[in-house]
């Protein structure tokens, strides 16, 4: 080990191993050196090829020939080549879609191999691509990049199982609404019908009520045209995925002059900038409902964060005393340490008297968010024909939600509400103790089994990364989980836009939370909008060891694109969702695992680091551990932290975590 | 079971448990101020009208009809049940709530929810 002050000794927690090494003269190192020599000349020179990426031996993990290929380094350093009607061959369709996404500043690609003109036609022009694993979660990656940045993120698969592959993804982002550029290449418009050769699937259909606008491009020259509709449908109003599916006869065909397609003209011309907005009466009618309200409350919902509105928001509440939580899948646009959050002030929304919705996609019916029913209601939303679904308003304004913050913030006038601050602050301050009193319970219950409560992973998360040396602003968290997930809704603290990525947020999706966890990290590591500030910082995920068994592969992807991860799996040797079979116990082994799995050892077979913790002190050393060599050397981790299904049973270890997060609020999924 | 013992001395040690309280009469009042509370704390595996028909938790209990209730439908079961959980998923609210008389406040909600002769009957004994 040449590391041994920053790194545990892996094998110290694998008796079984050791065991079989000392009994048998055999280990897995001696197995893949004799393996290597066996499988000839060709195996050693491709390893004796590879860049070592030193992680293996600087962490003694013990497979010898990880490395990063040459091609891969050669290829991602490559400069653009702009693609031109004035080269020999003109330009393809792909290449005309993506100087359109290029002109569109389209901020990433996430993708798989398959759609190959397309991918490689975007790669060339300089849009930032990342290759990974699997689809699915590369689709995830782009969502988290998006969530993250609040930017325009594509993802990219092959035509039938590629694309299917994308499926849960798409559903995600659709929930969220995320502005999510999905393409794929599709079986050529000349194999229609025919089940010409394979990967054939009809695929519009089935994204049927997951996107927002969706097109099998089947006339060449029209590739630019909808390449306008995309950028529309993804910068305008609500967002959401769109859906382009490229046949090769659109692909591959050859343009030498721009008059060959139809609608080619410049992003300036083929859709506008121009939002709907309030007008003057109707900013005064909200004033003076504010003005007649004792407690009034500001739903922040992911526009805000979408327009980045997030400081004339800021200003409002400061001016006028409204309390402000926020909703959506993305959260930091209101600060949970601002004195009018009422993100954690539990039960103070029970008593608001005005409730104004800025921004707010996924909407609540009356009942489903803590407010008193006879409360007063203003929506703000960007389009008209969704005011007044679900939650009956007194008043609706049409209006894009940076434009109305900003008149709004200029409007309102100073107001001090000492009795609702108060109200706020002792609710937050309940809510703590609250917390705390869980934590105190759950370091029994860990202390009692020596194995970890998730309600105890949970706080060692906040106590590292929001009360320890960490800036609390700088590290960008992506949660899920079902069990870890419910304990993190108490502890998932932000404190500035950006922060914190609820993956299961509206569509409940278990699975997406690593390659979610890679997008945000490459709109980190790129300083993307809000992330600007914390370029390069390590990201974290906290997931489940039932989700991360969707993702866990993209720890490869991570550690090739050196986007720093740490990845925290609450083992608990099943599903969350066990106790549900409780009354049909022949059931109960549909929701099981083995126990005790090592993802600490599989994520040393792709190269990055694992950690192995069964006690709170062991799981903070790792955490602050992780943290450091990820920060210095940009080194990833996945830590396994050993817990027990038994832990969610209600009746076995009673605990709050155990119960769904109030919504509105920190912790929400639901809207 | 040992750690039910255990809990019980935790919850004196840290004084964790809900404060003890007489039992809190059905009202108005009091089912109003249940309302509130099953608002804030019981909608997402129960749903808004308490008939649990949401899909994606599987065991929870149709408030509204005690005849389905398997450990019991007293007026005392509804309340033992909040208060300590059930099954694997119901949260001991004891540890959620701040005080027995929020639980109370809690049962008799969720004993307006029920047909009226099955209310009246649990209200009589």
């Amino acid at each position: 080990m040449s590391d041994n002050k920053n790194t545990p000794n892996t094998q110290n927690d694998s008796p079984t191993n050791n065991k079989e090494e000392s009994q048998t003269g055999f280990s897995r190192r001696k197995f893949i050196q004799s393996a290597a020599v066996g499988t000839g000349a060709m195996a050693m020179a491709g390893a004796s090829m590879a860049q070592p990426t030193n992680l293996s031996d600087k962490y003694n993990i013990d497979i010898t020939s990880i490395g990063i290929a040459p091609d891969f380094t050669t290829s991602h350093e490559l400069a653009p080549i702009a693609s031109s009607f004035e080269n020999k061959n003109g330009m393809t369709g792909a290449e005309v879609f993506a100087k359109a996404c290029k002109e569109e500043e389209l901020a990433a690609l996430f993708c798989c191999p398959g759609n190959y003109d397309v991918i490689h036609a975007l790669a060339a022009e300089g849009i930032p691509a990342y290759g990974g694993r699997n689809e699915g979660q590369m689709a995830h990656a782009a969502d988290g990049f998006s969530r993250a940045t609040g930017e325009v993120a594509a993802c990219s698969g092959t035509e039938g199982p590629g694309f299917t592959s994308m499926i849960m993804a798409i559903g995600t982002a659709n929930a969220a609404h995320t502005p999510l550029l999905v393409l794929a290449s599709n079986m050529q418009i000349a194999g229609e019908d025919r089940d010409q050769m394979i990967q054939n699937v009809y695929q519009q259909p089935t994204t049927e009520g997951m996107k927002k606008y969706g097109k099998r491009i089947i006339t060449p020259n029209r590739v630019h045209e909808y390449a306008g509709y995309a950028f529309r449908n993804l910068k305008s109003g609500v967002p959401g995925p769109v859906h382009l599916d490229f046949p090769s006869e659109v692909s591959r065909a050859q343009f030498t002059d721009p008059s060959q397609l139809t609608d080619y003209h410049s992003r300036e011309r083929y859709r506008t900038e121009s939002r709907s907005s309030a007008s003057s009466a109707e900013i005064k009618a909200v004033v003076k409902m504010i003005s007649k309200a004792e407690r009034p409350i500001i739903v922040a919902g992911q526009g805000v964060f979408q327009r980045k509105a997030w400081e004339p928001l800021l200003k409002i509440a400061d001016r006028n005393d409204i309390a402000l939580v926020q909703s959506g899948p993305v959260m930091g646009h209101v600060p949970d340490d601002h004195r009018m959050s009422a993100g954690t002030a539990t039960g103070a929304t029970l008593s608001a008297d005005l409730v104004i919705f800025v921004g707010q996609y996924c909407m609540p019916s009356p009942g489903e968010y803590a407010f008193n029913p006879n409360i007063k209601t203003v929506r703000i939303h960007p389009t008209q024909e969704d005011i007044g679904r679900n939650w009956p308003i007194d008043l609706g304004v049409v209006s894009d939600e940076k434009i109305f913050l900003e008149e709004l913030a200029n409007k309102i006038p100073r107001k001090k509400r000492s009795k609702w601050v108060d109200e706020l602050a002792a609710a937050r301050a309940k809510s703590v103790k609250k917390v705390e009193r869980g934590y105190q319970l759950a370091l029994k219950y860990s202390e009692k089994t020596g194995l970890i409560h998730p309600a105890v992973m949970a706080m060692e998360f906040e106590n590292v990364f929001a009360k320890g040396d960490i800036d609390p602003k700088q590290t960008t968290y992506t949660m899920g989980g079902y069990t870890i997930g419910r304990c993190l809704s108490r502890n998932a603290f932000s404190y500035r836009p950006g922060q914190t990525l609820a993956v299961p947020y509206q569509y409940g999706c278990i699975g997406g939370d690593v390659g979610m966890a890679f997008g945000s990290g490459v709109a980190v590591q790129r300083g993307i909008g809000p992330q600007a500030p914390y370029k390069g910082a390590p990201v974290v995920c906290a997931t489940s060891d039932a989700a991360v068994a969707f993702g866990m592969f993209e720890m490869d992807t991570a550690n090739q694109y050196k986007v720093p991860m740490i990845v925290i799996i609450y083992n608990n040797n099943a599903w969350g969702t066990f106790g549900q079979a409780h009354r049909k116990p022949q059931g109960t082994h549909l929701h099981l695992f083995q126990e005790n799995l090592r993802y600490d050892k599989i994520a040393e077979g792709l190269g990055v680091r694992g950690e192995y913790v069964k006690t709170p002190a062991d799981l903070r050393a790792a955490l602050e551990r992780s943290y450091k060599l990820a920060s210095s050397e940009g080194s990833s981790t996945v830590i396994n932290c050993q817990g027990m299904k038994e832990f969610s049973s209600a009746s076995a270890f009673p605990h709050p975590s155990l119960a769904w997060a109030i919504e509105p609020g920190r912790g929400a999924v639901a809207h | 079971m040992p750690f039910k013992k255990s809990l019980i001395c935790l919850s004196i040690l840290f004084g964790v448990s809900a404060h003890a309280q007489e039992e809190v009469k059905y009202s108005v009042d009091s089912v109003s101020q249940g309302q509130r509370l099953f608002a804030m704390n019981c909608t997402s595996c129960h749903g808004n009208d308490g008939k649990a028909t949401v899909n994606f938790v599987a065991d929870a209990t149709n408030l509204t009809d005690p005849t389905q209730w398997r450990e019991g439908n007293t007026r005392a079961h509804a309340f033992s049940a909040i208060k300590g959980g059930q099954a694997v998923d119901m949260p001991a609210f004891e540890w959620i709530l701040d005080s027995e008389e929020e639980i109370w406040h809690l049962t008799n909600f969720i004993i307006s929810l029920w047909p009226e002769a099955l209310r009246e009957a649990a209200l009589a004994e």
